[in-house]
Protein backbone atom coordinates (compact mmCIF):
# COMPACT_ATOMS: atom_id res chain seq x y z
CA UNK A 1 0.00 0.00 0.00
CA UNK A 2 1.75 3.35 -0.75
CA UNK A 3 1.39 6.63 1.17
CA UNK A 4 -1.09 7.98 -0.56
CA UNK A 5 -3.30 5.45 -0.41
CA UNK A 6 -2.78 5.09 3.57
CA UNK A 7 -3.17 8.89 3.81
CA UNK A 8 -6.70 8.78 2.14
CA UNK A 9 -7.94 5.67 4.09
CA UNK A 10 -6.86 7.49 7.38
CA UNK A 11 -8.50 10.71 5.89
CA UNK A 12 -12.27 8.42 5.08
CA UNK A 13 -11.80 7.49 8.33
CA UNK A 14 -11.23 10.49 10.54
CA UNK A 15 -14.19 11.94 8.62
CA UNK A 16 -16.49 8.96 9.65
CA UNK A 17 -14.93 9.07 12.85
CA UNK A 18 -16.21 13.10 13.28
CA UNK A 19 -19.64 12.13 11.91
CA UNK A 20 -20.44 9.54 14.17
CA UNK A 21 -19.29 11.56 17.05
CA UNK A 22 -21.40 14.13 16.63
CA UNK A 23 -24.20 11.51 18.81
CA UNK A 24 -22.33 12.30 21.93
CA UNK A 25 -21.52 8.94 24.42
CA UNK A 26 -20.76 6.74 22.00
CA UNK A 27 -17.61 4.78 20.90
CA UNK A 28 -16.48 3.57 17.56
CA UNK A 29 -15.53 -0.08 17.57
CA UNK A 30 -12.78 -1.42 14.88
CA UNK A 31 -12.26 -5.45 14.83
CA UNK A 32 -13.93 -8.68 15.11
CA UNK A 33 -17.71 -7.91 15.75
CA UNK A 34 -18.76 -10.21 19.11
CA UNK A 35 -21.76 -11.20 17.90
CA UNK A 36 -21.64 -11.69 13.80
CA UNK A 37 -18.06 -12.77 13.90
CA UNK A 38 -17.24 -10.40 11.26
CA UNK A 39 -14.38 -7.90 10.78
CA UNK A 40 -16.45 -4.83 10.97
CA UNK A 41 -16.99 -1.54 12.49
CA UNK A 42 -19.45 -0.45 14.87
CA UNK A 43 -20.13 1.81 17.79
CA UNK A 44 -21.28 1.14 21.61
CA UNK A 45 -22.40 3.08 24.18
CA UNK A 46 -19.18 5.05 25.97
CA UNK A 47 -19.60 4.09 29.65
CA UNK A 48 -17.98 6.89 31.16
CA UNK A 49 -18.44 10.40 31.15
CA UNK A 50 -15.43 12.90 30.25
CA UNK A 51 -15.84 13.94 33.92
CA UNK A 52 -15.81 10.17 35.02
CA UNK A 53 -12.73 9.58 33.28
CA UNK A 54 -10.63 13.15 35.10
CA UNK A 55 -11.71 12.19 38.20
CA UNK A 56 -10.74 8.31 37.62
CA UNK A 57 -7.16 9.52 36.20
CA UNK A 58 -6.05 12.65 38.67
CA UNK A 59 -7.94 11.39 41.87
CA UNK A 60 -8.79 7.87 41.58
CA UNK A 61 -9.43 6.93 45.35
CA UNK A 62 -12.17 9.58 45.20
CA UNK A 63 -13.65 7.95 41.88
CA UNK A 64 -12.95 4.29 43.91
CA UNK A 65 -15.10 5.13 46.84
CA UNK A 66 -17.64 7.12 44.69
CA UNK A 67 -18.13 3.58 42.42
CA UNK A 68 -18.09 1.34 45.02
CA UNK A 69 -14.98 -0.89 43.04
CA UNK A 70 -12.26 -2.39 45.04
CA UNK A 71 -9.60 -1.57 43.18
CA UNK A 72 -7.62 -4.51 40.93
CA UNK A 73 -3.86 -2.83 40.36
CA UNK A 74 -2.98 -4.46 43.79
CA UNK A 75 -3.40 -7.59 42.77
CA UNK A 76 -4.76 -8.49 46.28
CA UNK A 77 -7.27 -7.51 49.49
CA UNK A 78 -4.19 -7.36 51.81
CA UNK A 79 -1.70 -5.27 49.75
CA UNK A 80 -4.62 -2.68 49.51
CA UNK A 81 -5.62 -2.94 53.09
CA UNK A 82 -1.17 -2.53 54.09
CA UNK A 83 -1.24 0.68 51.43
CA UNK A 84 -4.58 2.01 52.82
CA UNK A 85 -2.98 1.73 56.54
CA UNK A 86 -0.03 3.44 55.64
CA UNK A 87 -1.41 6.60 53.20
CA UNK A 88 -4.77 6.57 54.18
CA UNK A 89 -6.69 9.19 51.22
CA UNK A 90 -4.65 8.85 48.38
CA UNK A 91 -3.56 5.61 48.76
CA UNK A 92 -3.93 4.50 44.51
CA UNK A 93 -2.23 7.97 43.95
CA UNK A 94 0.95 6.97 45.55
CA UNK A 95 0.65 3.42 45.17
CA UNK A 96 1.09 3.92 41.37
CA UNK A 97 3.36 7.43 41.99
CA UNK A 98 6.00 4.83 43.93
CA UNK A 99 5.45 2.16 41.29
CA UNK A 100 6.53 4.43 38.23
CA UNK A 101 9.61 5.88 40.17
CA UNK A 102 10.68 2.73 41.01
CA UNK A 103 10.54 1.47 37.57
CA UNK A 104 12.60 4.69 36.02
CA UNK A 105 15.01 4.21 38.47
CA UNK A 106 15.77 0.68 38.04
CA UNK A 107 15.82 1.95 34.08
CA UNK A 108 18.10 4.45 34.58
CA UNK A 109 20.31 2.12 37.11
CA UNK A 110 20.37 -0.50 34.64
CA UNK A 111 21.44 1.44 31.78
CA UNK A 112 24.12 3.96 33.80
CA UNK A 113 25.63 -0.05 34.86
CA UNK A 114 25.33 -1.25 31.18
CA UNK A 115 27.09 1.19 29.86
CA UNK A 116 29.92 2.15 32.56
CA UNK A 117 30.86 -1.36 31.61
CA UNK A 118 31.53 -0.95 28.63
CA UNK A 119 33.42 1.84 28.54
CA UNK A 120 36.51 2.25 25.54
CA UNK A 121 38.78 4.92 25.00
CA UNK A 122 37.71 5.05 21.03
CA UNK A 123 33.92 5.05 21.94
CA UNK A 124 31.12 3.32 20.48
CA UNK A 125 27.66 4.46 19.62
CA UNK A 126 25.71 4.58 22.93
CA UNK A 127 29.11 5.77 24.69
CA UNK A 128 29.12 8.63 22.13
CA UNK A 129 25.43 9.67 22.51
CA UNK A 130 25.84 10.23 26.20
CA UNK A 131 29.56 11.82 26.18
CA UNK A 132 27.92 14.57 23.95
CA UNK A 133 25.09 15.06 26.43
CA UNK A 134 27.61 15.67 29.05
CA UNK A 135 29.86 17.63 27.14
CA UNK A 136 26.96 19.62 26.45
CA UNK A 137 25.77 19.91 30.56
CA UNK A 138 29.47 20.17 31.49
CA UNK A 139 30.16 23.52 28.45
CA UNK A 140 26.85 24.71 29.92
CA UNK A 141 28.06 24.97 33.58
CA UNK A 142 31.48 26.39 33.11
CA UNK A 143 30.09 28.68 31.19
CA UNK A 144 27.44 29.93 33.82
CA UNK A 145 28.72 28.87 37.18
CA UNK A 146 32.43 29.29 36.13
CA UNK A 147 35.67 26.89 35.38
CA UNK A 148 36.28 26.45 39.34
CA UNK A 149 32.61 25.25 39.97
CA UNK A 150 32.17 23.07 37.11
CA UNK A 151 32.46 19.92 39.63
CA UNK A 152 28.52 20.87 39.51
CA UNK A 153 28.04 18.87 36.56
CA UNK A 154 26.87 15.55 37.96
CA UNK A 155 23.78 17.49 39.96
CA UNK A 156 22.68 19.37 36.93
CA UNK A 157 22.79 15.82 34.52
CA UNK A 158 21.24 14.22 36.71
CA UNK A 159 17.91 16.72 37.80
CA UNK A 160 18.41 16.82 33.87
CA UNK A 161 17.86 13.16 33.16
CA UNK A 162 15.88 12.23 35.79
CA UNK A 163 12.56 15.24 35.12
CA UNK A 164 13.20 14.45 30.77
CA UNK A 165 12.70 10.60 31.43
CA UNK A 166 9.93 11.38 33.60
CA UNK A 167 8.31 13.84 31.18
CA UNK A 168 8.35 11.49 28.31
CA UNK A 169 8.02 8.57 30.16
CA UNK A 170 3.91 8.98 29.66
CA UNK A 171 4.31 8.56 25.68
CA UNK A 172 4.52 4.38 25.71
CA UNK A 173 0.95 3.34 25.85
CA UNK A 174 1.04 1.03 28.61
CA UNK A 175 -2.36 1.75 31.02
CA UNK A 176 -1.02 2.71 33.98
CA UNK A 177 1.87 4.62 33.15
CA UNK A 178 1.76 8.20 34.26
CA UNK A 179 4.36 10.94 34.23
CA UNK A 180 5.70 11.37 37.80
CA UNK A 181 6.29 14.74 37.66
CA UNK A 182 2.17 15.05 37.06
CA UNK A 183 2.15 14.45 40.60
CA UNK A 184 2.64 17.37 42.87
CA UNK A 185 4.96 15.97 45.16
CA UNK A 186 8.04 15.15 43.16
CA UNK A 187 8.32 18.76 41.48
CA UNK A 188 8.61 20.46 44.77
CA UNK A 189 10.80 17.70 45.86
CA UNK A 190 13.12 18.79 43.02
CA UNK A 191 13.02 22.37 43.53
CA UNK A 192 12.47 22.29 47.42
CA UNK A 193 16.33 20.20 47.01
CA UNK A 194 17.33 23.21 44.22
CA UNK A 195 16.87 26.03 46.43
CA UNK A 196 18.59 24.52 49.55
CA UNK A 197 21.53 23.69 47.07
CA UNK A 198 21.38 27.82 46.48
CA UNK A 199 21.37 28.45 50.28
CA UNK A 200 23.85 26.21 50.95
CA UNK A 201 26.09 27.70 48.08
CA UNK A 202 25.04 31.26 49.51
CA UNK A 203 26.54 30.49 53.04
CA UNK A 204 29.71 28.62 51.96
CA UNK A 205 31.06 31.63 49.95
CA UNK A 206 29.60 34.39 51.85
CA UNK A 207 29.69 33.40 55.31
CA UNK A 208 26.78 33.56 57.24
CA UNK A 209 26.87 37.10 58.60
CA UNK A 210 26.43 39.11 55.28
CA UNK A 211 23.96 36.08 54.24
CA UNK A 212 21.65 37.03 56.71
CA UNK A 213 22.62 40.49 56.28
CA UNK A 214 21.66 40.07 52.59
CA UNK A 215 17.52 39.84 53.51
CA UNK A 216 17.52 43.21 54.66
CA UNK A 217 18.22 44.88 51.97
CA UNK A 218 17.62 47.59 50.63
CA UNK A 219 16.50 47.86 54.59
CA UNK A 220 14.97 46.60 57.07
CA UNK A 221 11.46 45.93 57.27
CA UNK A 222 11.38 44.62 53.88
CA UNK A 223 12.52 41.21 55.28
CA UNK A 224 9.71 39.35 54.98
CA UNK A 225 9.13 39.95 51.49
CA UNK A 226 12.52 38.90 50.68
CA UNK A 227 11.74 35.68 52.90
CA UNK A 228 8.34 35.31 50.60
CA UNK A 229 10.41 35.96 47.45
CA UNK A 230 12.93 32.79 48.34
CA UNK A 231 10.09 30.57 48.99
CA UNK A 232 8.25 31.92 45.71
CA UNK A 233 11.41 30.72 43.96
CA UNK A 234 10.53 26.94 45.17
CA UNK A 235 6.97 27.56 44.09
CA UNK A 236 7.37 29.01 41.06
CA UNK A 237 10.25 26.41 39.65
CA UNK A 238 8.04 23.62 40.84
CA UNK A 239 4.76 24.64 39.76
CA UNK A 240 5.89 25.32 36.46
CA UNK A 241 6.69 21.66 35.41
CA UNK A 242 3.92 20.58 37.25
CA UNK A 243 1.52 22.79 35.69
CA UNK A 244 2.99 22.10 32.04
CA UNK A 245 2.98 18.29 32.12
CA UNK A 246 -0.64 18.34 34.11
CA UNK A 247 -1.99 20.76 31.58
CA UNK A 248 -0.73 17.95 29.25
CA UNK A 249 -2.00 14.98 30.73
CA UNK A 250 -5.42 16.96 31.08
CA UNK A 251 -5.88 18.25 27.12
CA UNK A 252 -5.04 15.40 26.01
CA UNK A 253 -7.45 13.07 28.36
CA UNK A 254 -10.62 15.61 26.95
CA UNK A 255 -9.33 15.65 23.17
CA UNK A 256 -9.44 12.09 22.98
CA UNK A 257 -12.51 11.61 24.74
CA UNK A 258 -14.27 14.40 21.68
CA UNK A 259 -12.51 12.51 19.11
CA UNK A 260 -13.16 9.14 20.40
CA UNK A 261 -9.31 7.87 21.09
CA UNK A 262 -8.33 7.87 16.84
CA UNK A 263 -5.18 9.68 15.24
CA UNK A 264 -5.53 12.80 16.82
CA UNK A 265 -4.08 11.98 20.33
CA UNK A 266 -1.06 10.31 19.19
CA UNK A 267 0.43 13.72 17.90
CA UNK A 268 -0.83 15.31 20.73
CA UNK A 269 0.58 12.54 23.24
CA UNK A 270 4.17 13.34 20.89
CA UNK A 271 4.11 17.14 21.18
CA UNK A 272 3.02 16.95 25.04
CA UNK A 273 5.68 14.52 26.23
CA UNK A 274 8.83 14.90 24.01
CA UNK A 275 8.38 18.78 23.15
CA UNK A 276 7.32 20.73 26.04
CA UNK A 277 8.53 17.73 28.61
CA UNK A 278 11.92 18.34 27.12
CA UNK A 279 11.68 22.12 26.64
CA UNK A 280 10.37 21.88 30.44
CA UNK A 281 13.13 19.74 31.91
CA UNK A 282 16.13 22.15 30.43
CA UNK A 283 14.31 25.26 31.80
CA UNK A 284 14.44 23.28 34.94
CA UNK A 285 17.87 22.52 34.70
CA UNK A 286 18.74 25.96 33.43
CA UNK A 287 16.97 27.98 36.45
CA UNK A 288 18.28 25.78 38.85
CA UNK A 289 21.94 26.47 37.62
CA UNK A 290 21.26 30.32 37.12
CA UNK A 291 19.89 30.64 40.84
CA UNK A 292 23.21 29.06 41.86
CA UNK A 293 24.94 30.99 39.81
CA UNK A 294 23.54 34.73 41.52
CA UNK A 295 24.28 33.60 44.48
CA UNK A 296 27.85 32.79 43.53
CA UNK A 297 28.56 36.12 42.07
CA UNK A 298 26.67 38.72 43.88
CA UNK B 1 -35.41 31.13 41.80
CA UNK B 2 -32.17 29.90 40.69
CA UNK B 3 -31.41 26.39 42.68
CA UNK B 4 -27.73 26.33 44.25
CA UNK B 5 -26.12 23.76 41.75
CA UNK B 6 -27.46 25.69 38.86
CA UNK B 7 -25.63 29.41 40.23
CA UNK B 8 -22.43 26.89 40.45
CA UNK B 9 -22.89 25.84 37.00
CA UNK B 10 -23.47 29.16 35.21
CA UNK B 11 -20.28 30.55 37.31
CA UNK B 12 -18.22 27.55 36.05
CA UNK B 13 -19.14 27.61 32.34
CA UNK B 14 -18.69 31.71 32.62
CA UNK B 15 -15.52 31.73 34.29
CA UNK B 16 -13.78 28.80 31.33
CA UNK B 17 -15.02 31.35 28.90
CA UNK B 18 -13.02 34.64 30.32
CA UNK B 19 -10.06 32.21 31.37
CA UNK B 20 -9.22 31.32 28.25
CA UNK B 21 -10.27 34.12 26.21
CA UNK B 22 -8.45 36.85 27.82
CA UNK B 23 -5.33 34.31 27.87
CA UNK B 24 -5.69 34.18 24.09
CA UNK B 25 -5.81 37.93 23.62
CA UNK B 26 -1.52 38.04 24.84
CA UNK B 27 -0.95 34.62 24.05
CA UNK B 28 -1.45 35.76 20.27
CA UNK B 29 0.27 39.34 20.40
CA UNK B 30 3.37 37.86 22.18
CA UNK B 31 3.49 34.63 19.26
CA UNK B 32 2.94 37.12 16.65
CA UNK B 33 5.65 39.67 17.73
CA UNK B 34 8.27 36.92 17.55
CA UNK B 35 7.09 36.01 14.38
CA UNK B 36 7.61 39.22 13.19
CA UNK B 37 11.30 40.50 14.67
CA UNK B 38 11.95 36.70 13.26
CA UNK B 39 11.49 37.58 9.93
CA UNK B 40 12.97 41.28 10.54
CA UNK B 41 16.37 38.92 11.80
CA UNK B 42 15.90 36.44 9.06
CA UNK B 43 16.53 39.06 6.14
CA UNK B 44 19.20 40.40 8.01
CA UNK B 45 20.89 37.32 8.27
CA UNK B 46 19.39 34.82 5.68
CA UNK B 47 22.48 32.41 6.42
CA UNK B 48 21.35 30.95 9.71
CA UNK B 49 17.88 30.69 9.35
CA UNK B 50 17.85 27.34 10.54
CA UNK B 51 18.52 28.40 13.99
CA UNK B 52 16.32 31.50 13.58
CA UNK B 53 13.47 29.60 12.69
CA UNK B 54 14.61 26.56 15.43
CA UNK B 55 14.45 29.85 18.58
CA UNK B 56 11.44 31.19 17.15
CA UNK B 57 9.50 28.25 17.29
CA UNK B 58 10.82 27.15 20.82
CA UNK B 59 10.11 30.58 21.83
CA UNK B 60 6.23 30.53 20.76
CA UNK B 61 6.16 27.31 22.38
CA UNK B 62 7.33 28.90 25.62
CA UNK B 63 5.24 31.65 25.13
CA UNK B 64 1.96 29.77 25.18
CA UNK B 65 3.07 28.46 28.23
CA UNK B 66 0.14 30.86 30.26
CA UNK B 67 -2.12 30.22 27.25
CA UNK B 68 -2.22 26.46 28.25
CA UNK B 69 -2.20 26.70 31.90
CA UNK B 70 -6.12 28.53 31.16
CA UNK B 71 -6.72 26.29 29.21
CA UNK B 72 -6.53 23.63 31.40
CA UNK B 73 -7.98 25.57 33.88
CA UNK B 74 -10.74 26.31 31.58
CA UNK B 75 -11.03 22.44 30.48
CA UNK B 76 -10.86 21.91 34.68
CA UNK B 77 -14.12 24.43 35.36
CA UNK B 78 -16.01 22.73 32.40
CA UNK B 79 -15.57 18.78 32.70
CA UNK B 80 -13.53 18.64 36.13
CA UNK B 81 -16.03 17.30 38.34
CA UNK B 82 -16.49 21.00 39.85
CA UNK B 83 -19.95 20.63 41.38
CA UNK B 84 -19.53 17.79 43.79
CA UNK B 85 -19.88 19.30 47.18
CA UNK B 86 -21.89 22.21 46.27
CA UNK B 87 -21.44 25.11 48.93
CA UNK B 88 -24.04 27.88 46.52
CA UNK B 89 -22.89 31.40 46.23
CA UNK B 90 -19.60 31.10 47.61
CA UNK B 91 -18.55 27.87 45.28
CA UNK B 92 -19.89 30.14 42.29
CA UNK B 93 -17.78 32.52 43.22
CA UNK B 94 -14.77 30.94 43.65
CA UNK B 95 -15.19 29.00 40.65
CA UNK B 96 -16.28 32.38 38.94
CA UNK B 97 -12.96 33.72 40.56
CA UNK B 98 -10.89 30.85 39.48
CA UNK B 99 -11.33 31.94 35.90
CA UNK B 100 -10.35 35.62 36.36
CA UNK B 101 -7.46 34.85 37.82
CA UNK B 102 -6.22 32.64 35.61
CA UNK B 103 -7.26 34.39 32.64
CA UNK B 104 -5.74 38.30 33.57
CA UNK B 105 -2.57 36.27 35.39
CA UNK B 106 -1.59 34.97 31.70
CA UNK B 107 -1.99 37.95 29.90
CA UNK B 108 0.97 39.98 31.08
CA UNK B 109 3.48 37.09 30.78
CA UNK B 110 1.98 36.42 27.34
CA UNK B 111 3.31 39.77 25.90
CA UNK B 112 6.39 39.93 28.10
CA UNK B 113 7.67 36.50 26.78
CA UNK B 114 6.84 36.96 22.86
CA UNK B 115 9.19 40.48 23.58
CA UNK B 116 11.55 38.23 24.63
CA UNK B 117 11.64 35.98 22.14
CA UNK B 118 11.52 38.72 19.27
CA UNK B 119 14.71 40.76 20.86
CA UNK B 120 16.66 37.54 21.48
CA UNK B 121 15.75 36.66 17.55
CA UNK B 122 17.26 39.96 16.71
CA UNK B 123 20.06 39.17 18.69
CA UNK B 124 20.91 36.10 17.05
CA UNK B 125 20.53 37.34 13.89
CA UNK B 126 23.51 39.98 14.88
CA UNK B 127 25.49 37.54 16.55
CA UNK B 128 24.68 33.80 15.15
CA UNK B 129 28.39 31.77 16.83
CA UNK B 130 26.52 32.46 20.18
CA UNK B 131 23.26 31.18 19.95
CA UNK B 132 23.28 28.42 22.81
CA UNK B 133 23.88 31.47 24.78
CA UNK B 134 21.35 33.68 23.54
CA UNK B 135 18.49 30.71 23.49
CA UNK B 136 19.72 30.28 27.21
CA UNK B 137 19.09 33.29 28.02
CA UNK B 138 16.02 33.98 26.19
CA UNK B 139 14.63 30.63 27.89
CA UNK B 140 15.31 31.70 31.49
CA UNK B 141 13.62 35.40 30.68
CA UNK B 142 10.93 34.17 29.83
CA UNK B 143 10.42 31.24 32.41
CA UNK B 144 10.92 34.30 34.76
CA UNK B 145 8.06 36.39 33.38
CA UNK B 146 6.00 33.00 33.35
CA UNK B 147 6.29 33.12 37.42
CA UNK B 148 3.63 35.38 37.69
CA UNK B 149 0.85 33.34 35.52
CA UNK B 150 2.17 30.01 37.68
CA UNK B 151 1.08 32.50 40.60
CA UNK B 152 -2.22 33.35 39.13
CA UNK B 153 -2.41 29.05 38.32
CA UNK B 154 -1.46 28.44 42.33
CA UNK B 155 -4.45 30.45 43.38
CA UNK B 156 -6.87 29.41 40.72
CA UNK B 157 -5.88 25.74 41.59
CA UNK B 158 -6.76 26.34 45.39
CA UNK B 159 -9.91 28.72 44.43
CA UNK B 160 -11.13 25.21 42.48
CA UNK B 161 -9.88 22.38 45.28
CA UNK B 162 -9.07 23.87 48.53
CA UNK B 163 -11.70 26.24 49.31
CA UNK B 164 -12.71 25.44 53.04
CA UNK B 165 -16.08 24.00 53.81
CA UNK B 166 -18.27 26.00 56.46
CA UNK B 167 -21.72 24.88 57.12
CA UNK B 168 -24.67 27.17 58.43
CA UNK B 169 -23.51 30.13 57.11
CA UNK B 170 -25.95 33.60 56.82
CA UNK B 171 -27.00 34.92 53.82
CA UNK B 172 -24.45 38.14 54.85
CA UNK B 173 -21.63 36.01 55.71
CA UNK B 174 -22.42 33.77 52.42
CA UNK B 175 -22.30 37.35 50.51
CA UNK B 176 -18.81 38.73 52.71
CA UNK B 177 -17.24 35.24 51.83
CA UNK B 178 -18.48 35.32 48.12
CA UNK B 179 -16.62 38.82 47.49
CA UNK B 180 -13.70 37.65 48.92
CA UNK B 181 -12.98 35.07 47.07
CA UNK B 182 -13.96 37.23 44.18
CA UNK B 183 -11.76 39.78 45.37
CA UNK B 184 -8.66 37.29 45.53
CA UNK B 185 -8.99 36.80 41.89
CA UNK B 186 -8.85 39.95 40.62
CA UNK B 187 -5.70 40.56 42.84
CA UNK B 188 -3.92 37.95 41.69
CA UNK B 189 -4.99 38.75 37.76
CA UNK B 190 -4.55 42.83 38.09
CA UNK B 191 -1.36 41.86 39.86
CA UNK B 192 0.27 39.98 37.76
CA UNK B 193 -0.37 41.99 34.32
CA UNK B 194 2.18 44.67 35.19
CA UNK B 195 5.26 42.15 36.32
CA UNK B 196 4.73 39.84 33.57
CA UNK B 197 5.01 42.51 31.45
CA UNK B 198 7.73 44.17 32.33
CA UNK B 199 9.93 41.00 33.36
CA UNK B 200 9.85 40.12 29.58
CA UNK B 201 10.70 43.28 28.66
CA UNK B 202 13.88 43.19 31.20
CA UNK B 203 14.57 39.60 29.49
CA UNK B 204 14.16 41.12 25.62
CA UNK B 205 16.52 43.70 26.35
CA UNK B 206 19.24 41.32 27.65
CA UNK B 207 18.87 39.20 25.40
CA UNK B 208 19.48 41.95 23.06
CA UNK B 209 22.59 43.16 24.86
CA UNK B 210 24.41 39.86 24.89
CA UNK B 211 23.78 39.76 21.13
CA UNK B 212 25.72 43.13 21.24
CA UNK B 213 28.45 42.81 24.19
CA UNK B 214 28.81 38.80 24.48
CA UNK B 215 31.97 38.84 26.74
CA UNK B 216 29.67 40.89 29.39
CA UNK B 217 26.98 37.94 29.54
CA UNK B 218 27.65 37.74 33.51
CA UNK B 219 27.54 40.80 34.13
CA UNK B 220 24.02 41.10 32.23
CA UNK B 221 22.69 38.31 33.76
CA UNK B 222 23.20 39.54 36.93
CA UNK B 223 21.25 42.49 36.45
CA UNK B 224 18.40 41.02 34.26
CA UNK B 225 17.78 38.84 38.00
CA UNK B 226 18.22 41.88 40.19
CA UNK B 227 15.57 43.80 37.97
CA UNK B 228 13.21 40.76 37.71
CA UNK B 229 13.59 40.00 41.29
CA UNK B 230 12.59 43.50 42.37
CA UNK B 231 9.85 43.77 39.43
CA UNK B 232 8.11 40.44 40.76
CA UNK B 233 8.02 41.81 44.66
CA UNK B 234 4.71 43.60 43.35
CA UNK B 235 3.28 40.43 42.11
CA UNK B 236 4.20 38.56 45.60
CA UNK B 237 2.34 41.60 46.87
CA UNK B 238 -0.60 40.15 45.73
CA UNK B 239 0.21 36.66 46.01
CA UNK B 240 0.14 37.15 49.82
CA UNK B 241 -2.82 39.50 50.14
CA UNK B 242 -4.74 36.84 47.51
CA UNK B 243 -3.73 34.19 50.30
CA UNK B 244 -4.78 36.45 53.50
CA UNK B 245 -8.55 37.24 51.43
CA UNK B 246 -8.80 33.58 50.85
CA UNK B 247 -7.92 31.85 54.06
CA UNK B 248 -7.29 34.51 56.72
CA UNK B 249 -10.64 36.54 56.84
Amino acid sequence: MTKKKMLRLFFIFFIIQAILSIGIDYRLNIGIHPESGRFSIWNTAHPMTIQDRIIEEFQPDQYVKEQGITPKIYGSEKLYQFFENIFGNQAINTFSLLRMLLILNITLLVLALLLNKKLTLIPKKGQVLFEMIHSFFYELTSETLGKKFANFTPYVLTIFIFIWSCNIIGVIPIPGFMEPTRNLNVPLGMGLMAVSIVHYMAIKNKGIGPYLKGFTEPFFPMAPINIVGEFSKAISISFRLFGNILGGAIILIVISSLVRFILLPVGLSLFFGIFIGTIQAFVFTMLAISYIAVELYE
Amino acid sequence: MLENIEIVHIAAYLGAAISVSLASVSAGYGEGYTAGLANSALMRQPKSSDQLSRSMLVSQAVTETGAIFSLVISLLLLFGGVDRGSLGIVRASSLLAAGIAMGLGSVGPGFGSGYTGGYACMALSRMPKRHNEITGNMLIGQALAQASSIFALVVALLLIYAIPAFDNLTLIQQIIRAVAYLGAGLCIGFGTLGPGTAIGYVAGRASDMIGRYPRQRTLTMRTMFVGAAVSESTAIYSLVIAFLLMYAL
